[in-house]
């Protein structure tokens, strides 16, 4: 009796979109069809390996028949739940499902999260299903106990394959599941080679060291920041339009490289000094900025300069308030804001990288990539807002981004595919509107090591990168300057404390 | 609940798609919500359930603005929308289900919301059923279900009998006959005007986004028929005082527009022996409260009276005085759906 009001009770206390799921995979025929072919096949295989296993101590069959068992898993996973999942949600979204779902007490977080629940919940089954097949091959020889636990491994990439599906389905759009099945086949390319060699590298282990726990810990933390990333996208995307849908992705954006930092000390406490050297936080440190920048561009220039009447109404009565909640709202002068902020991190820190003069100029080309950018997304803006041209700001994006890294490379091939020998200025002219050219040059070791090709003294007494760093920095603070005004105003519409067309309701109205 | 729509205006880029209008009703009523195609009509509804949000105004269920508490709008408003379910891999009762666990019911009380609802819109031998495999009258039922299984007090309905075969529509007007006399709130968007008439207490007619008149169906209707009209009466309960729909300027005075091209005065028809309409036209014609006479055929005679129903007898009466052979003597009643016609212009914005 005990055990059934339990059981009602944890029924009860389960996401409603959860139960959906879990019902909707169940009674997919398409679902039952591949797992039940999931069986049979790896039955065949696996009598094909038992046949054709040898008595010899040294046999190691098992090994192909595991990896060849994780695979299916894996495919079958990304098969069903991410791309399975992408799918439903989007025709959800067409049939404008989801907004009868959201005129429920349901949050936009419930729907999200109960599709996460049900995608995790369908890996494990699928996983669970191939427990007896893992059992063989352990049998089989070859493998130690520790390799299996390389599953452990696959679990966060597979979790965050149904998330980008999530993500993806959650527009309801057919361009944008085209663009996400093209990064499934794209990724699947970079993940498969990367988790074979994984696999090579976890399986030489006979014994579970600490290497491998850091290995498994990273590789965690990673999918978990990118997995949050991918879950408060989605939630931006499923609310309301109206609402302040942009509040939780840019808290957590600007969190993003503290948060990191914080995951890092673990390992600083662990390794110490010597094996975990400062500059591996500066690195991290680096690149969480420069995503979090990227993250907020693009954001950005997909975003509106005003809010809606909810947003403006709730917004807080001190000036303080008032100006975090601008900053942290939907509307791209809060994005830009936000990105200049985090853009200010790593410039500030530059000067204090105590790194070699290759790494020094490496950098100062990720920075300069990055504040491009920025400065694109800055004049997409202007011209998408300040000007009369109808065209919307992320087609402006496209444009420039086109047009810049095709003219960037023309001085390149007039001069016979090299770099060397292109006049000073056209040079950092390319590094400013091209990010692949300034990637190049500033990967190009002889060019990065050799400040003497660039000319010194005089009024900007800098080595070659830091000349684009310094004129990407500054064309884009003046197209900013261009995009003020609608910043000011859009600061002030956010701020206007005596709209009262609407008052609020007293709380006998709302116990009625 | 009383149910207010102020001021209401939203603006998609240019175009006004509801501009200004403003009417309330109140629960036990059924309201239509009637204009051509590209009204407004959907843009309002979908503001009223809390799917959008309006540029300026705002909905209040019982004083509770829609803009800043949608939350608590959605647990007393229930949306029935134009579209159908579209879940292919899901039972009926699994997608009530879904629905009922949503609003937060649980245990005993959402399996009986789940029964009552399923008994009520009669789903009971298509509870297993997919809902791929259903009809569009059947999902019509099921979309009913979902928008009633937290018992919501307003009904807010876009085209629900749109595409329903005559059988269907029928059931659909008892439902929501019973709902209204359940107190409940009932706001549905049609085309069939004539079936409005037959369920409605009162409608709001909009075109381009504007009002064009809101009220009682026998206030609308006597705007157009020049009093009050008993036998085109709807066969709905009538409101009661303090329950009668009514079209406020943020609650000050009706600001119900007139129909612009409404004639003044009463309509009637008298039909005479064939070859005596002409002196009867003329009689008529020589009465000051006569507005327009004519003539159709050579039996009947089609003339405007100004003037109460009293004053539309005595203009009659002079007729007969006169020793002229009327047959009989009809008042002409405009419905819902002439209404409709005669102060729309079928403009689209």
């Amino acid at each position: 009796m005990v055990g059934k009001a339990f059981f009602e009770n944890l029924g009860e206390s389960l996401n409603p979109v959860f139960v959906k799921e879990m019902r909707q995979y169940f009674q997919n025929r398409r679902m039952v069809i591949f797992m039940g072919l999931l069986l049979i096949v790896q039955f065949i295989v696996a009598l094909f390996f038992a046949s054709a296993m040898t008595l010899d101590a040294d046999g190691d069959e098992g090994v192909a028949f595991f990896i060849l068992i994780v695979c299916a898993g894996a495919g079958l996973s990304v098969l069903l739940c991410s791309i399975g999942a992408e799918q439903r949600f989007a025709e959800e979204r067409s049939d404008k499902e989801l907004n009868y779902s959201m005129l429920t007490t349901l949050k936009p977080s419930a729907v999200i999260l109960g599709k996460l629940e049900g995608a995790m919940v369908m890996i494990l089954c699928i996983f669970s299903m191939l427990l007896p097949f893992l059992t063989a091959a352990y049998f089989m020889r070859g493998l130690s106990a520790v390799s299996l636990l390389i599953t452990l491994c696959l679990f966060p990439i597979l979790v965050l394959y149904a998330l980008a599906g999530i993500f993806a389905g959650s527009f309801g759009l057919k361009w944008v599941t085209v663009l996400y099945f093209v990064g499934i086949f794209n990724s699947a390319f970079a993940l498969i080679p990367a988790g074979f060699s994984i696999i090579d590298d976890l399986m030489d282990r006979s014994t579970v060291d600490a290497g491998f726990w850091i290995t498994v810990l990273v590789e965690y933390e990673i999918a978990l920041l990118l997995g949050v990333m991918l879950f408060l996208l989605s939630l931006a995307v499923v609310s309301p339009p109206k609402s302040n849908r942009l509040l939780p992705a840019k808290i957590y954006l600007f969190a993003l490289p503290f948060l990191s930092l914080l995951l890092m000390t673990p390992f600083y406490l662990v390794y110490g000094p010597s094996d975990f050297p400062p500059d591996v936080f500066f690195f991290i440190e680096f690149a969480f900025c420069f995503f979090s920048v990227a993250v907020l561009g693009i954001i950005a220039i997909f975003e509106m300069p005003t809010n809606s009447i909810r947003v403006y109404m709730k917004c807080p009565r001190s000036f303080i308030g008032r100006c975090l909640h601008f900053v942290f709202s939907t509307g791209f002068s809060g994005s830009l804001i936000l990105a200049f902020l985090i853009l200010a991190i790593p410039v500030a820190m530059y000067p204090f990288g105590k790194l070699s003069g290759d790494e020094t100029s490496r950098l100062c080309g990720f920075l300069c990539i990055l504040v491009s950018s920025l400065g694109y997304v800055v004049l997409s803006l202007v011209l998408s807002w300040r000007t009369k041209l109808p065209l919307p700001a992320w087609l402006w994006m496209i444009i420039f981004e086109v047009a810049g890294n095709v003219l960037a490379w023309v001085p390149v091939a007039v001069n016979g595919g090299e770099m060397h020998g292109i006049p000073f200025p056209v040079r950092i002219a390319s590094m400013l509107i091209s990010p692949t050219y300034c990637f190049m040059e500033t990967i190009d070791a002889s060019v990065a090591s050799t400040p003497a090709t660039a000319p010194r003294g005089g009024f900007f007494p800098l080595t070659y990168p830091h000349h684009a760093l310094f004129w990407s920095l500054a064309v884009t603070g003046v197209l900013f300057l261009l995009l003020l005004p609608a910043v000011v105003k859009a600061f002030r519409m956010h701020c206007r404390p005596d709209d009262d067309a609407v008052k609020p309701p007293t709380k006998e109205m709302l116990k009625k | 609940m009383k149910t207010e729509v102020r001021n209401l205006t939203r603006v998609f880029g240019k175009t006004v798609a509801v501009n200004d209008i403003s009417f309330s009703f109140e629960d036990g009523n059924i309201f239509g919500f009637i204009g051509p195609n590209g009204a407004g009509k959907t843009t309002t509804i979908r503001i009223m359930a809390t799917l959008d949000l309006a540029t300026s105004g705002d909905v209040f269920y019982d004083g509770v603005s829609a803009t800043l508490y949608p939350e608590a709008v959605r647990r007393v408003v229930g949306y029935m929308p134009d579209s159908l379910p579209g879940y292919k891999d899901i039972q009926v009762w699994e997608y009530l289900d879904f629905f009922a666990r949503s609003f937060g019911l649980k245990g005993a009380e959402r399996t009986r919301a789940l029964d009552d609802i399923v008994e009520f819109t009669n789903l009971g031998e298509l509870r297993g059923k997919f809902l791929y495999a259903l009809s569009k009258g059947m999902k019509q039922r099921v979309s009913l279900a979902r928008a009633l299984i937290h018992n919501p007090k307003v009904l807010i309905m876009d085209e629900p009998a749109a595409g329903l075969d005559p059988r269907a529509r029928h059931e659909l007007r008892t439902l929501l006959k019973i709902l209204a006399d359940q107190k409940k709130a009932i706001f549905l968007s049609s085309h069939i005007l004539s079936e409005l008439q037959d369920i409605c207490d009162g409608a709001v007619i909009i075109e381009q986004g504007k009002l064009l008149s809101a009220g009682t169906l026998n206030d609308l209707l006597a705007q157009v028929n020049g009093g009050p009209v008993p036998s085109a009466a709807p066969a709905a309960p009538q409101p009661q005082s303090g329950e009668t729909a009514e079209v406020s300027d943020s609650g000050a005075a009706p600001v119900a527009p007139q129909p612009q091209a409404a004639p003044k005065g009463v309509s009637i028809t008298l039909k005479t022996p064939r070859g005596e309409a002409e002196p009867v036209r003329l009689k008529l014609l020589e009465h000051p409260l006569t507005r327009s006479v004519d003539l159709f055929d050579d039996d009947e005679v089609h003339a405007v009276i100004e003037g109460s129903d009293a004053e539309v007898s005595r203009v009659v009466g002079t007729v007969f005085a006169a020793g002229l052979t009327v047959l009989s003597f009809t008042r002409n009643q405009m419905g819902l759906e002439e209404l409709f016609m005669k102060i729309t212009q079928g403009k689209v914005q």
